[in-house]
C-alpha cells in the first residue's frame, strides 16, 4: 500500500514538475516586455531597461525559472504587492463558494443518478440523461445571466452581486451566494448522475443484489443496504475529479457575479497582464486540482479492497 | 509490399458489408426524435450564420443613438442595445463566428488527437509513457484556465483561438483514441498486416484507423459542444471573438452590466439562442453516441 502510495506521489511530482514548465514557458516565455507593459508606451526606454532589470527578466530563462520556483509565487506587477496574501484569501473566498456547490451538487447528483438507474430505459431515465447532458454544455454564464434578470432584477428575490456587506453574517453570505451555485451545479450535475447511475446499474446487476432478491428482501431495504452502499463509494470518489471543471466554472461565476475568488483573481491578472499573478493562480489551481485527485485517488484505493490488496502483492 | 492479396470477390464483399453498416446507422439516426429536432434546430443556425446578413431586418452594426435600450417592439422584436442597434440582427448574425471557430477546433483536436494516440496505442512503452505524461500535465488544469492564460499571451484574434482550443482538446481525444487503439491492436487482422510485413504507418492508418472510426465520431461530436461552451467562455471573458463582432457570448458579457436596470432583452435572446445551440449539438451527440455504440 505505502508502495502504491509513494509511486502515486511521485507521479504526481513528475506532473507538477512538467505542469510548472508549461506554465512558466505560457507566461513567461511567449510576451516578455514587462517593463514596457508596467511603465506604459510612453516611458523612456531606458527606464523600460532598468525596470526590466529590477525584475530579472533579462536573464537568461533558465535562470528565470529557477528565480520564479524559489521565490515562489513572488510579487504582482499590477498590486505592486507580494503575491502571496492576495491568493490565500481569494483562494479561501473560492473554498466557500466551491463547498457550497458541491453540498448541493453531490446528493442532488446522486439522487439523479439513483432514480434513472432505477427506472433504466424509462422515459425518466431518458429524461435526466438528456437534461443532465445538455445542461453540461451550457456555459455558467448564460444561466447564470438568465437567473439574475429572473431571481434579481424581476423578482428581486436575491442579490446581483456575490459579495455580502463587510460584517453580514454567515447565513446572509451564504444567501449571496445562491445564484452563483445554481449555474455551478447545473453544469455538474449532469456527470455526477451518469456515474451514479452506471454504478447503480452495476450493483443492481451483480450477484449479491440477485441473492438478495432471491432471499426475499424487499426491494427498498435491497436497494438501500446492497446496491447503494457499493455504487455510491466510487460516484463519491469520481466527483473529485470534476473540481477542474468546477475551478473553470469559478473562473466565469466570479467573473459574472463580481466574487473576489481565485476565478476572478485570474481573469484580472490575464487582462491587467499581470504575469506573475497569472502564473501563480493558474499553478496553485493546478496544484489544488492534483492534489483532490491524489487524495481521492488514495482514499478509492483504501476503501476498495480489491485494489488495496493488489497493491499490497 | 504485401505478401497476401485479398481476393477481389472478398474485398467487395467487404466493402458492400461497410456500406450496409453505415446505411444502418444512418437508419438509426433519422428513428430518433432526438436526432431530428438536434440536427433542425442546428440547420436553422446553420442557415442564419451563411445567409444571416441577408436574413436580418437590420445591419447588425447599425447604430441608432437616437433609440438606445429600447424593449422588445413591433419595429424591433427583441428590442435595442446601448448602441441602438437591432438586438434580432444581432442574434441572427451572431451564429456566425461560433459556428466558424469551433468546428474548425474541434476538427484541428480530432485530427491531432487521433495521431497522437493512435501512436501512444501502437507502440506503447516509452512514447506512451512520455506522450501520457505530457497529457496528464495538461489535464491537470482545467480548459477555461489554459485558454486564458494561452490567449491573454497570445493575444486575441480568432485563428489563436481555434488552435488553443484544437490543442487544448487534443490529449482528450487522444486518450479515447488510444484505449480504442489498444483493444485493436491485439486483433488477429493487425498480426496479419503486421506478418505481411506492412510498415508502422500504414498498419496504424490503414488498418487501424477505420476500425477505431466509431469512437472519433462519438468524440467529435461530443467535443463540438464543449468547444462551443468553451469559445463562448472566453468570448464571455473578453479573450475570445472582438468587438464589434455581434457574437452572442460577446454581447452578453457587453451588456450584462446594465441588466440591474432593467434591460433584460439586451442579454436573454442571446443566452437562449446559446442554449438552443448547444442543446441542438448534445441532442446529436447523444444519439450519435446511442447508434455507434448501440
Amino acid at each position: 500500500m505505502a508502495r502504491f502510495i509513494l509511486k502515486r506521489l511521485g507521479l504526481a511530482l513528475i506532473t507538477l514538475w512538467l505542469l510548472s514548465v508549461i506554465v512558466f514557458v505560457l507566461g513567461q516565455v511567449l510576451p516578455s516586455d514587462p517593463g514596457r507593459s508596467i511603465l506604459g508606451p510612453l516611458a523612456a526606454p531606458s527606464a523600460v531597461h532598468a525596470l526590466d532589470h529590477q525584475l530579472g527578466v533579462d536573464k537568461p530563462i533558465l535562470t528565470q525559472y529557477w528565480h520564479w520556483i524559489t521565490h515562489f509565487p513572488g510579487t504582482s506587477y499590477q498590486y505592486q504587492a507580494p503575491i502571496g496574501p492576495i491568493l490565500t484569501s481569494a483562494l479561501g473566498r473560492s473554498l466557500k463558494l466551491a463547498i457550497f456547490a458541491f453540498v448541493i451538487l453531490v446528493p442532488l447528483g446522486i439522487i439523479g443518478g439513483v432514480v434513472s438507474a432505477l427506472n433504466a430505459g424509462k422515459p425518466i431515465d431518458r429524461t435526466i440523461s438528456i437534461v443532465g447532458q445538455s445542461m453540461l454544455t451550457v456555459p455558467e454564464f448564460v444561466s447564470g445571466i438568465v437567473l439574475i434578470v429572473v431571481f434579481s432584477v424581476e423578482l428581486g428575490w436575491l442579490p446581483v452581486s456575490a459579495t455580502a456587506p463587510t460584517g453580514s453574517g454567515f447565513f446572509t453570505s451564504l444567501k449571496y451566494l445562491i445564484l452563483p451555485v445554481i449555474p455551478l451545479v447545473m453544469v455538474l450535475f449532469g456527470y455526477i448522475a451518469r456515474m451514479a447511475r452506471v454504478g447503480t446499474i452495476e450493483a443492481l446487476e451483480s450477484d449479491y443484489a440477485r441473492t438478495a432478491i432471491l432471499k426475499g428482501l424487499p426491494r427498498g431495504v435491497m436497494i438501500r443496504r446492497h446496491v447503494l452502499r457499493n455504487s455510491l463509494l466510487p460516484t463519491i470518489t469520481v466527483v473529485a475529479t470534476q473540481t477542474g471543471y468546477l475551478i473553470g466554472g469559478l473562473v466565469v461565476v466570479e467573473t459574472l457575479f463580481r466574487y473576489n475568488g481565485i476565478g476572478l483573481l485570474t481573469y484580472n491578472a490575464a487582462n491587467q497582464h499581470d504575469i506573475p499573478m497569472l502564473e501563480a493562480c493558474v499553478l496553485t489551481i493546478g496544484v489544488v486540482y492534483m492534489v483532490v485527485t491524489l487524495v481521492a485517488d488514495i482514499a478509492f484505493s483504501l476503501l476498495n479492497p480489491r485494489i488495496r490488496l493488489k497493491a499490497a502483492e | 509490399m504485401s505478401i497476401v492479396d485479398i481476393p477481389v470477390e472478398d474485398a467487395g464483399a467487404l466493402e458492400a458489408g461497410r456500406r450496409e453498416v453505415r446505411r444502418e446507422v444512418y437508419r438509426g439516426l433519422l428513428r430518433s426524435p432526438a436526432f431530428i429536432i438536434g440536427s433542425t434546430v442546428l440547420l436553422i443556425w446553420i442557415i442564419c450564420a451563411i445567409f444571416g446578413s441577408s436574413i436580418a431586418p437590420h445591419s447588425p452594426f447599425a447604430q441608432n443613438l437616437e433609440g438606445i435600450n429600447k424593449a422588445p417592439s413591433s419595429a424591433h422584436l427583441f428590442g435595442t442595445d446601448q448602441l441602438g442597434r437591432d438586438m434580432l440582427s444581432r442574434v441572427i448574425v451572431g451564429s456566425r463566428d461560433i459556428l466558424i471557430i469551433a468546428p474548425l477546433a474541434t476538427l484541428l483536436g480530432t485530427v491531432l488527437g487521433t495521431v497522437i494516440g493512435l501512436l501512444m496505442g501502437y507502440f506503447r512503452g516509452f512514447v506512451d509513457d512520455v506522450l501520457g505524461r505530457f497529457v496528464e500535465a495538461f489535464l491537470a488544469l482545467p480548459v477555461v484556465v489554459t485558454g486564458v492564460i494561452a490567449l491573454a499571451t497570445l493575444g486575441r484574434t480568432n485563428l489563436v483561438l481555434i488552435l488553443v482550443i484544437g490543442i487544448l482538446f487534443t490529449p482528450l481525444i487522444a486518450r479515447t483514441v488510444r484505449a480504442a487503439v489498444l483493444q485493436e491492436r491485439e486483433l488477429d487482422y493487425v498480426a496479419a498486416a503486421r506478418l505481411r510485413g506492412e510498415r508502422a504507418p500504414y498498419i496504424m492508418f490503414v488498418e487501424i484507423l477505420p476500425n477505431v472510426f466509431a469512437p472519433i465520431m462519438v468524440e467529435f461530436t461530443v467535443r463540438l459542444a464543449y468547444a462551443i461552451f468553451t469559445v463562448l467562455t472566453l468570448t464571455f471573458l473578453g479573450l475570445g471573438v472582438q468587438p464589434p463582432s455581434p457574437d452572442w457570448a460577446l454581447d452578453i458579457s457587453a451588456n450584462y452590466g446594465v441588466v440591474p436596470a432593467g434591460y433584460w432583452w439586451e442579454v436573454v435572446f442571446d443566452a437562449l439562442a446559446i442554449a438552443t445551440l448547444v442543446v441542438s449539438v448534445t441532442l446529436i451527440s447523444d444519439s450519435v453516441q446511442r447508434v455507434l455504440e448501440g
